[in-house]
């Protein structure tokens, strides 16, 4: 009995000690989402009262073009980061899973833009990336006309390699750590069975990291949704709205225009977008992944 | 016991919330260095004279009008403020600026000391939502040891004889480029968002502009491709412009000549080359400067009315005026003509900031914009960074954003 109570006693007591974090959660997280759902459903200026105006920001959604531009400009973003960031992070992190001497240098390096504040990063980049700065006239050196951050062109791909480079890292770190996860005898097993070094790493090495290669690559498609910051300080959506992902046109909306319902419709639609990668990601986890407990 | 003070521990410090000294009127600006001093003094000034404690609030202008809509919409509006140029068909349609009209009939205010054309953009019918304190055009500066290496007459010299026009504007900013290596000149500011500084003077010199006289656009007129050909030359042909983008500013001292309002002199103050002021130079249709303005407004959200009028009335008084000017070209008629404001600056001689700037004024227009200013803007700012491209076909973008702009 006096068991029972004390039992009880500490349970309240953790949810006490829980329960900052708990408010927290829902005041600062729960709540606002609930809230932009709502928003959504006004017209809301931000400098007069809401009025409610049903699913009108949705179907205005359906008709701007600059929202299916958007639309399109995410996926390019995401896509393009995903591919890039992988490839490189799982190339370096193999190159980096040696045994030498001044190898952790080379880890800190590769790590090094990881830690570096965002903005700091972008406006280094920004610098760099001056129309006659020196990345520009360089490539004008070689006869092209370079001009990689105000050409709507080329505009979108150099963020994207620019992300790349401060984010690569992190995972890198994540691959290494994973590479070095895998048993050395199943591949020496492999190898005197007459697997090339190909053969080893594709049917041996990947199968073995793919619980982290999936969660990787959840954590990267999110986090790329979600890039902001450098696309703000670096372009601000332009040229031309070339880099207007959605994030971008949705804090456009009400921060810029002050349309706080189209704002909240995008936001929306992020959210909806966000949930249902994830859910399709999870459902695919059982065909990709193996080796899982 | 010990279980009771966990609990109430956590509610004090979840409660905890500090309620500052309140202030009577909180006043807004973006304000920064010596002339956000200069308005605290006068907050203090006007607190000692009658007891009302003003608190100054500053946020830096790129983020001033996401704040101030952020006040408003959470019901902490300040009492009165600067409102900017760009923000002002949007607060008004809103209804968030206070008419004061009624300061029309206060004499001792004497409203009649504004230039009519000073008030044009704060005004509705009758109705009157804000009264400015800066009424800037654009003028020239020059670097005038860059003139000299480069063997040109100065700007001003040149003015004199009647002869400072775009083509010979083309000419010098080529000449400084070709014979000292540095930039020609720039039009616009060094952020592309902010383009309107500037360009519109070319466009409107030859004719063109942003909106016609029906606030239909009028980018892709005639006048307006001219103004476009123009800069397109200077940057990609002679390569005498520095593009949107390009970092070069004029006290760097590597520039030859800048479009800026008068208040940029302060950044010169420890330039390291001699420098001056001229009119900007005359198009095919004119010498039309850009007229920049901002201006104090009660927002009617605000807690205290009746008393942010008064402190508004005490700060755009004359003689409150007066001091102001030292950093903000007056709209009070007495004020910009006394010898007092003429004298004011020690680096910018009477006589050519009569020629620069006062002289100016007539044919000086201020952009009006309607209350889809703040989309047209970022529309237009998106299709500028195409037409200023190299070998860019500009009738047809602009074609397409004059399209977008009045569908808006």
């Amino acid at each position: 009995m006096a068991s029972h109570l004390l039992a009880r006693r500490e349970a309240r007591e953790g949810f006490l000690f829980a329960l900052p974090y708990l408010l927290g959660m829902l005041v600062f997280v729960l709540l606002p989402l609930v809230a932009v759902l709502g928003m959504s459903l006004t017209g809301w200026s931000l400098l007069d009262a809401p009025t409610f105006k049903g699913f009108a920001n949705y179907a205005k959604l359906a008709r701007d073009l600059e929202f299916r531009g958007s639309l399109g400009v995410t996926a390019i973003f995401t896509v393009g980061i995903v591919a890039l960031n992988l490839t490189v992070a799982l190339l370096l992190a193999s190159l980096l899973n040696v045994r030498l001497a001044g190898i952790a240098a080379f880890r800190s390096m590769v790590f090094s833009p990881v830690v570096m504040p965002i903005v700091a990063w972008s406006l280094i980049w920004k610098f760099l990336l001056q129309p006659q700065g020196p990345l520009n006239t360089g490539l004008q050196h070689l006869g092209l006309d370079a001009n990689l951050l105000l050409n709507p062109k080329t505009a979108l791909g150099t963020l994207i390699v620019i992300e790349v480079l401060k984010a690569v890292g992190l995972n890198t770190v994540i691959f290494l750590s994973a590479l070095q996860g895998v048993p050395p005898e199943q591949r020496e097993a492999a190898r005197l069975d007459g697997a090339s070094p190909w053969q080893v790493y594709r049917h041996i090495t990947l199968p073995m990291i793919s619980p982290t290669l999936f969660l990787v690559f959840l954590v990267t498609v999110i986090g790329a949704l979600k890039v902001f910051t450098p696309i703000w300080v670096l372009t601000g959506g332009g040229p031309a709205g070339a880099t207007t992902t959605l994030i971008v046109a949705m804090f456009k909306q009400g921060f810029t225009f002050f349309e706080f319902g189209y704002a909240s419709a995008i936001a929306a639609v992020l959210f909806f977008a966000v949930l249902l990668l994830t859910l399709l990601q999870w459902r695919l986890r059982k065909a990709l992944v193996f080796y899982e407990d | 016991m010990r279980h009771r003070t966990l609990p109430a521990a956590l509610t004090s410090f979840l409660i905890l919330g500090g309620s500052a000294g309140a202030a009577d009127l909180r006043f807004s600006t973006w304000a920064g260095g010596d002339g956000l001093a200069l308005l605290q003094q006068l907050a203090q000034e006007y607190g000692a004279k009658t007891g009302t404690n003003v608190k100054v609030e500053v946020t830096p202008f790129a983020d001033y009008s996401r704040k101030l809509a952020v006040q408003i919409a959470s019901g902490d509006a300040p009492d009165i403020g600067w409102v900017a140029e760009r923000d002002v068909p949007t607060f008004i349609a809103s209804n968030n600026l206070a008419n004061l009209s009624a300061l029309g009939k206060d004499a001792s205010f004497n409203l009649n000391d504004f230039a009519t054309s000073s008030l044009a953009l704060w005004k509705r019918g009758a109705n009157l939502y804000g009264i400015p304190f800066s009424n800037s055009p654009l003028v020239l500066f020059y670097n005038k040891d860059l003139f000299k290496q480069a063997g040109l007459a100065d700007p001003t010299v040149q003015y004199a004889k009647g002869q400072w026009n775009y083509t010979n504007f083309q000419k010098a900013a080529l000449a400084i480029k070709q014979k000292t290596g540095s930039s020609g000149a720039r039009v616009m500011r060094l952020d592309p968002k902010a383009w309107a500084g500037g360009l519109l003077a070319v466009l409107w010199s030859s004719g063109g502009g942003v909106y016609d006289k029906n606030m239909k656009c009028n980018l892709n007129s005639a006048g307006s491709l001219q103004a476009f050909g123009l800069m397109q030359n200077m940057m990609f042909k002679d390569q005498s412009m520095p593009r949107p983008g390009d970092q070069t500013s004029f006290d760097g001292g590597k520039l030859g000549m800048y479009f800026d309002n008068i208040s940029y002199a302060g950044q010169l103050k420890d330039a390291g080359f001699k420098w001056g002021v001229a009119p900007l130079p005359k198009g095919s249709a004119g010498r039309v400067t850009q007229l920049g303005q901002a201006g104090y407004a009660v927002f009617s959200k605000g807690k205290n009315q009746a008393e942010a009028v008064n402190f508004l009335k005490f700060l755009a008084s004359k003689e409150n005026m007066a001091r102001t000017a030292k950093f903000f070209p007056p709209p009070r008629q007495s004020v910009l003509k006394s010898s007092a404001y003429l004298n004011a600056n020690p680096a910018v001689p009477a006589s050519a900031l009569k020629t620069a700037l006062i002289s100016q004024l007539g044919q000086a227009r201020v952009l009006q914009t309607d209350t889809n200013w703040l989309k047209a803007n970022d529309l237009i700012t998106g299709s500028l960074d195409q037409v200023f491209q190299p070998g860019a076909n500009t009738k047809a973008i602009l074609d397409r954003t004059c399209q977008t702009v009045d569908g808006l």
